[in-house]
């Protein structure tokens, strides 16, 4: 589902974090794409809250960025899971798993939290490094981690999409907040 | 949360990074770091560190840190440190991949108050397709000073193309939050 941000600017009333897209799961395979994404901030921050998929336990990923195929992505994350911690890489990939450990506990109705920063996307000299924070507690069982990601491109990021790893339906219970974070002068 | 103040390394830039005359009218700081410093002489990742009102002192910025590597988890703790590095190599060096700068988000919490000593916690992460690490760490400051100025360092130089994007975090007037 493309959601196009050509038309949202920030706003003197707005603090730092602009609201510049709000979407939920459509139901299908393709996830949400963010196009058109405005080039006036310093970073992007975005908020998913839910999970799963139509079909079962799915993780949510980034992949698309820009439309760069193939493996332009890797990333490196630490998670616990109420018993263990764990850290592990994956290197020359198209997604970065949200929750770093790629399967996911969370469910339509245990919704888990994933917290999204992408600094200096609009850069056009540095590759793009992404930090996630993910909670999926399932009342007796759960995840938690801390992703970072990076992007091995030095275009300004201009489009992404959020879908299943598993390339399962995104469900409709899940939200999507894309937030542009201002710096002075912005 | 509302900017405060920006600073971008144009090109090698000789010495710490120094956020002064910061304003007492927020509750809370984040400060949002994409780095990377110009160090050749050793790892491929440095420090980055912070240290408040011009103060390095030893002994009073004690630190802890969870740390992920990519294949292992490991925790631990300075006691001595002269300013907050919870990790040694949380940004990359000149040595490091080109164009690999990392993330360090910084939140200072309760800055103006004079009656506590002050807390920090830090989220910080890199990769290079193959190698990074990713932690979440946590800072003291044993002062009950109101924080007027943060110094942010690593070896050597931070590299052209390093950020340093300083917020204040209001609280709610009607609810306290």
């Amino acid at each position: 589902m493309p959601i196009s941000l050509a038309s949202t600017s920030a706003s003197s009333m707005h603090g730092a974090m602009v609201p510049i897209a709000v979407a939920t799961g459509s139901g299908s395979s393709n996830g949400v794409t963010f196009a058109n994404i405005p080039q006036t901030y310093q970073d992007l921050y975005l908020v998913c809250n839910g999970g799963g998929s139509t079909t079962g336990a799915s993780s949510l990923i980034l992949v698309t960025f820009n439309g760069i195929y193939p493996n332009p992505l890797s990333y490196t994350y630490l998670g616990g899971n109420g018993s263990a911690a764990t850290s592990a890489r994956t290197s020359s990939t198209d997604k970065i798993c949200m929750n770093g450990y790629g399967s996911s506990v969370a469910t339509t109705t245990n919704p888990g939290s994933y917290i999204t920063h992408i600094l200096n996307y609009a850069n056009t000299s540095t590759y793009k490094t992404i930090l996630c924070r993910s909670a999926e507690d399932q009342n007796g069982s759960g995840l938690t981690a801390l992703t970072v990601g990076l992007l091995r491109s030095t275009s300004a990021i201009t489009q992404f999409n959020v879908s299943q790893v598993d390339g399962t339906n995104t469900p409709t219970s899940t939200r999507f907040t894309l937030y542009g974070i201002r710096t002075v002068g912005q | 949360m509302f900017p405060i103040a920006s600073y971008y390394v144009s090109s090698g830039f000789g010495g710490d990074i120094s956020l002064t005359n910061i304003p007492q009218t927020f509750t809370h700081l984040q400060l949002r770091v994409f780095a990377r410093s110009t160090y050749t002489g050793g790892a491929t990742s440095n420090y980055q560190g912070i240290y408040f009102n011009g103060a390095p002192t030893s002994n009073n910025y004690p630190t802890h840190i969870l740390l992920g590597d990519g294949s292992s988890v490991s925790s631990s703790s300075n006691l001595t440190s002269n300013q907050i590095i919870p990790d040694s190599y949380s940004t990359p060096s000149g040595t490091a991949t080109a164009n690999v700068f990392s993330i360090n988000i910084w939140d200072i919490l309760d800055y103006t108050n004079t009656n506590k000593n002050k807390t920090v916690r830090v989220l910080s992460g890199f990769d290079a397709n193959g190698s990074g690490r990713v932690s979440l760490g946590s800072g003291f400051w044993t002062s009950t000073s109101a924080i007027t100025q943060i110094d942010v360092t690593t070896v050597n130089y931070f590299a052209a193309g390093s950020r340093f994007d300083l917020y204040g975090i209001q609280s709610s007037p009607t609810t306290g939050a």
